[in-house]
């Protein structure tokens, strides 16, 4: 029966149960109803079905998912592991695990300056970051005007001695270039990437909120006694919908923060046009110009005005009583950034900036200080506009000191991480029995992409840990330095990963993702141990010592990779009890 | 701040805790039987949402509009996973908020 006729049969059923009007027909009338809303005429009389926006929107959440997860799961795995950056910097860096109380006793003049005079008096700018609970030591770092941040050295809070640095991207310099650029930094194609795959996950969460029938119902399903299948779906759906605020707030503020990278046309022009109309009507942006109109954009918007040296020798005033100054207008204790440019010119300029510790809102209000004569020359305070802006992307960079919100942070990042690796596995759970019968591969191979996304990006993390402590101090190979092994170890532990997952599902396609998961999630156990194992031979660290607040992060951090240790062992064991059933 | 701080993060579990019993298959779940009077699941949506409204105006109150929004809206998520893992381990503990369903 075509869909014409089966059409008409359900109109001419429908007029016969209306004239009955009796209770159960009236329900079989607003079934029938419902039926023939997924008809539609075509040239007034032809009826076909219609695709209904729920199936459409199936069908986008499905292959969204498929294609995006991977990154996507590396980007939550890295985002979560970014909210503990300084963190695992300390773990990662036993010598800067210093006691740390405030900065109150450090004089800038006293103790900073000289040492600055010493090292690099000749350089273009000083850099000075002050200490906080999180960084507890000061950073320096000063070069020429193209390179401003060429050298950089941590001292001692209290000795104002250099600390030794280890040579480790840690996670600041590797795990969050990792959550928003993939690492690829050449021509912004990590940054593309992780752009697109952001605009698919807003696309993934509208879709999934349309298609999901109970919504409300579904807040507090989780059949975790159920089959695999059901439970694992439910974890997805919840994950999904309990935190869905958190991910539209993520990943909307994730691609706002970098739209100047997404859409410099947005800008440019317009200020290529306050800069010069002329060259604009002539129709053409030269490299001139689009310097021109980004540095008057970065001013206007963000303060960034470089005023020019006079080349002529010129002294620094007490930077203190500039500091003590700025405190009167913003608060005690709230300068953390101070920069010096050209120190010694007589045209020298020293900006001071204040922290974001108390709102949601990045800040980067700054006070303008001439070197010479310690009076203050401008104050910056952001536009309306760049406010907003900094608001969408202070709810992305947690730059505020609250404990509780980052490891809420924490938590929910974790928490996308599983509903992404449930929603992979849910799909290939799908299709496997229908492949396996056809003889189809991809589903295998689809398996052994969810084994690496999952088990592969936290084993290289773990992996990337244990190599900070395996490799030695001063260790070069191959012109390669010591930072950039530790990163090859990451990808070459993912690549691993890829390899041994797709030879398992290949070798046995009925259960070779189950021995793939086991293996995996065994040596992830295995490589927290040793992590926690070798992190405690390491010099520097004792227990009784670490309890303190200073090194608190350190136990959470050992603690935190137990825990993982425990979980992945108990996923194996699940595992192996049911390969042990499949074999039976 | 993390003394006050739990007034609100309780008032939103509870919120959710209710919110969730009031649900008919899930009242199943908790007390085994359907409620003995009709209106009691509505009760206790009533009650759900007083408490995520003073949740609400409490975290607002000690942490300030944006600091307090966007922390409510994250432990509204926690909230209901803490709940809905509950609802499928130990759906007995929640018998413990049955205090409007009369014996």
């Amino acid at each position: 029966m075509d869909s014409s006729a089966l059409a008409i049969a359900m109109q001419t059923f429908l007029e016969r149960m209306s004239n009955a009007g009796k209770f159960m027909a009236c329900y079989q009338v607003s079934w029938l109803n419902r039926s023939l809303d997924n008809f539609k005429k075509i040239n007034g009389s032809q009826l076909v079905m219609k695709s209904p926006l729920r199936i459409r929107m199936t069908l986008l959440h499905t292959w969204l998912g498929v294609i995006f997860s991977f990154v996507l799961f590396l980007i939550f795995w890295a985002g979560s592991l970014s909210v503990f950056d300084k963190e695992i910097d300390m773990w990662m860096m036993p010598d800067t695990r210093i006691e740390y109380s405030n900065s109150s006793h450090i004089s800038i003049d006293r103790d900073i300056i000289p040492v600055l005079k010493s090292l690099a008096s000749d350089a273009s700018v000083w850099t000075i970051i002050l200490p906080n609970d999180r960084v507890p030591y000061i950073s320096l770092s000063y070069g020429s005007e193209n390179e401003r941040k060429g050298h950089r050295i941590w001292l001692h809070p209290h000795t104002f001695e250099e600390i030794p640095r280890l040579d480790t991207k840690g996670a600041t310099g590797f795990i969050y270039p990792l959550h928003h650029n993939l690492t690829i930094q050449f021509k912004h194609i990590g940054t593309w990437v992780v752009g697109i795959a952001s605009m698919g996950m807003l696309c993934l969460l509208i879709s999934g909120i349309i298609i999901h029938r109970k919504i409300f119902v579904d807040f507090f399903t989780l059949r975790l006694l159920r089959n695999f299948g059901r439970s694992n779906l439910d974890v997805h759906n919840l994950t999904g919908i309990a935190l869905t605020p958190f991910y539209i707030i993520i990943t909307f503020s994730g691609l706002v923060i970098a739209f100047l990278t997404y859409f410099p046309n947005a800008y440019l022009p317009l200020y290529a046009a306050t800069r010069s109309q002329a060259n604009l009507a002539e129709g053409s942006l030269n490299s001139q110009n689009r310097h021109s109109a980004e540095r008057i954009f970065l001013i206007e918007t963000l303060g960034r005005e470089r005023l020019n040296a006079s080349n002529q020798k010129g002294m620094i005033s007490s930077i203190d009583e500039m500091v003590s100054d700025a405190e009167e207008t913003w608060g005690k204790g709230s300068v953390y950034f101070i920069r010096v440019n050209y120190p010694f010119d007589t045209k020298s300029n020293i900006m001071l900036r204040r922290h974001s510790q108390s709102t949601v809102t990045k800040n980067n209000d700054f006070i303008r200080y001439s070197a010479s004569s310690g009076s203050r020359i401008s104050k910056f305070e952001a536009p309306s506009i760049t406010k907003v802006w900094n608001f969408i992307v202070g709810m992305h960079y947690l730059k505020f000191d609250h404990w509780g919100i980052k490891w809420l942070y924490f938590l929910a990042g974790l928490a996308g991480s599983c509903m992404i690796a449930t929603g992979l596995i849910f799909w290939v759970n799908a299709r496997r029995q229908k492949a396996l019968r056809a003889g189809n591969k991809h589903v295998s191979l689809m398996d052994a992409m969810t084994v690496t996304a999952v088990c592969g990006s936290v084993g290289a993390t773990i992996g990337f840990m244990v190599a900070n402590k395996l490799i030695p101090t001063t260790f070069n190979m191959l012109n390669i330095s010591r930072d950039n092994w530790e990163s090859l170890v990451f990808y070459g532990i993912l690549i691993l990963s890829l390899l041994h997952a797709v030879s398992c599902t290949l070798r046995c396609s009925v259960q070779g993702h189950l021995v793939a998961w086991r293996q995996q999630t065994l040596i992830i156990a295995l490589l927290a141990i040793t992590a926690v194992v070798l992190n405690r031979l390491m010099p520097y660290f004792d227990l009784s010592e670490s309890i303190k607040y200073y090194h608190l992060a350190i136990v959470y951090i050992d603690l935190g990779l137990i825990i993982l240790a425990i979980i992945t062992t108990y996923a194996s064991k699940s595992i192996m009890k049911r390969v042990t059933q499949l074999n039976l | 701040m993390l003394k006050n701080s739990f007034f609100y993060t309780i008032s939103l579990q509870l919120a959710t805790c209710y919110y969730a019993i009031a649900i008919h298959q899930n009242w199943l779940k908790v007390f085994g039987a359907y409620p003995k009077i009709k209106y009691t699941p509505f009760s206790y949506r009533l009650v759900a949402t007083s408490l995520i409204l003073i949740s609400f105006y409490l975290a607002i109150n000690i942490e300030g509009l944006s600091m307090g929004s966007l922390i409510w809206t994250m432990e509204m998520g926690v909230a209901i996973m803490m709940t809905a893992l509950v609802l499928s381990k130990k759906p007995q503990w929640l018998r413990v908020l049955s205090c409007l369903q009369k014996s």
